[in-house]
C-alpha cells in the first residue's frame, strides 16, 4: 500500500483561490514518486499536482525570507519541505513547474505557505524535464521518474 | 482611489498599524518603504497577479491526475486506490 495522507494548513490561503480554502490533503501519488497531490478538503476538484523540485532541478535554491519562516512557525530548518506546483493544463507532455512561487511546509506543525520569490531568477513556467523526456513515449511521469535521465 | 501627494521622506498611515514611506524618488521610479503587521502579505502586484493566474490554470483535471498516478488516483475520500 502506498498511501500517505496528511492535512496541511495554509493560513493565508493560496493566491487565486477563495480565502476559505486553507486546508488541503497532501497525498503521495506512489512510493518513490516525485509527484504529490494537494487536494482541498472543501472541494476535491480543487487539486494541484506538486513536485519535489530538487529531483528535477538539483540546482534549485532560494533564501527563505524571515517573515515567511515566521509565518509557518519554523523553528528548525530541518523541518522544512519544499514543493512546487505543476501546471499540466496544456497536457502532461507540456507540463511546467512554478519555481517562482514554491510551497514551503513546516512538516512538524503541518503549516504551509506559497511564498513569492522576488529575486527574478526563478521561472513561473519552467518546463518539467521528465515531461520533455516523455515525449515520444507514453507520458506517464511515474514511469519516467524511475528511469530519470541525467541532467 | 484616494490620491495624496507626498515628498521624499514623508509617510502615509493606513489604519493603526500600516505605514508607507516614500524613501527615494529618481526620475520615473519611486522607492517605497512599508511597515505592516506580519499577517499582512505585501507583493508587487504584477508578480502576485501572475501567480494567482498561474495557480488557477494549474488546477489539475482528473484525467491528468490519473495519467500521472498510473490509474491509481484519489477516490472520493481522497484516499489512494489501486
Amino acid at each position: 500500500m502506498t498511501e500517505a495522507k496528511n492535512i496541511l494548513t495554509f493560513k493565508s490561503g493560496i493566491p487565486g483561490l477563495p480565502e476559505e480554502f486553507k486546508e488541503f490533503k497532501f497525498i503521495a501519488l506512489q512510493e518513490n514518486s516525485a509527484f504529490y497531490l494537494l487536494q482541498s478538503v472543501l472541494d476535491e476538484e480543487i487539486c494541484f499536482i506538486l513536485v519535489d523540485p530538487f529531483i528535477f532541478f538539483p540546482g534549485y535554491e532560494f533564501k527563505l525570507p524571515e517573515e515567511d519562516r515566521n509565518k509557518i512557525e519554523l523553528q528548525d530548518i530541518k523541518d522544512v519541505a519544499v514543493f512546487c506546483i505543476v501546471n499540466a493544463s496544456r497536457g502532461i507532455k507540456e507540463a511546467t513547474v512554478n519555481l517562482c512561487a514554491p510551497l514551503v511546509v513546516n512538516t512538524a506543525k503541518r503549516l504551509a505557505r506559497q511564498i513569492v520569490l522576488n529575486d527574478g531568477g526563478h521561472n513561473l513556467r519552467q518546463p518539467l524535464p521528465a515531461a520533455a523526456a516523455a515525449r515520444g513515449g507514453t507520458a506517464c511521469a511515474g514511469v519516467v521518474q524511475k528511469e530519470r535521465p541525467d541532467y | 482611489m484616494l490620491v495624496l501627494s507626498r515628498k521624499k521622506g514623508q509617510t502615509i498611515n493606513i489604519g493603526h498599524n500600516i505605514k508607507i514611506m516614500v524613501i527615494d524618488i529618481q526620475k520615473d521610479q519611486v522607492r517605497i518603504g512599508i511597515e505592516a503587521p506580519g499577517d499582512v502579505d505585501i507583493h508587487r502586484s504584477e508578480i502576485y497577479l501572475a501567480i494567482q493566474k498561474e495557480n488557477l490554470q494549474a488546477l489539475a483535471k482528473q484525467d491528468v491526475i490519473k495519467s500521472i498516478s498510473g490509474g491509481c488516483g484519489p477516490d472520493q475520500s481522497g484516499r489512494m486506490k489501486k
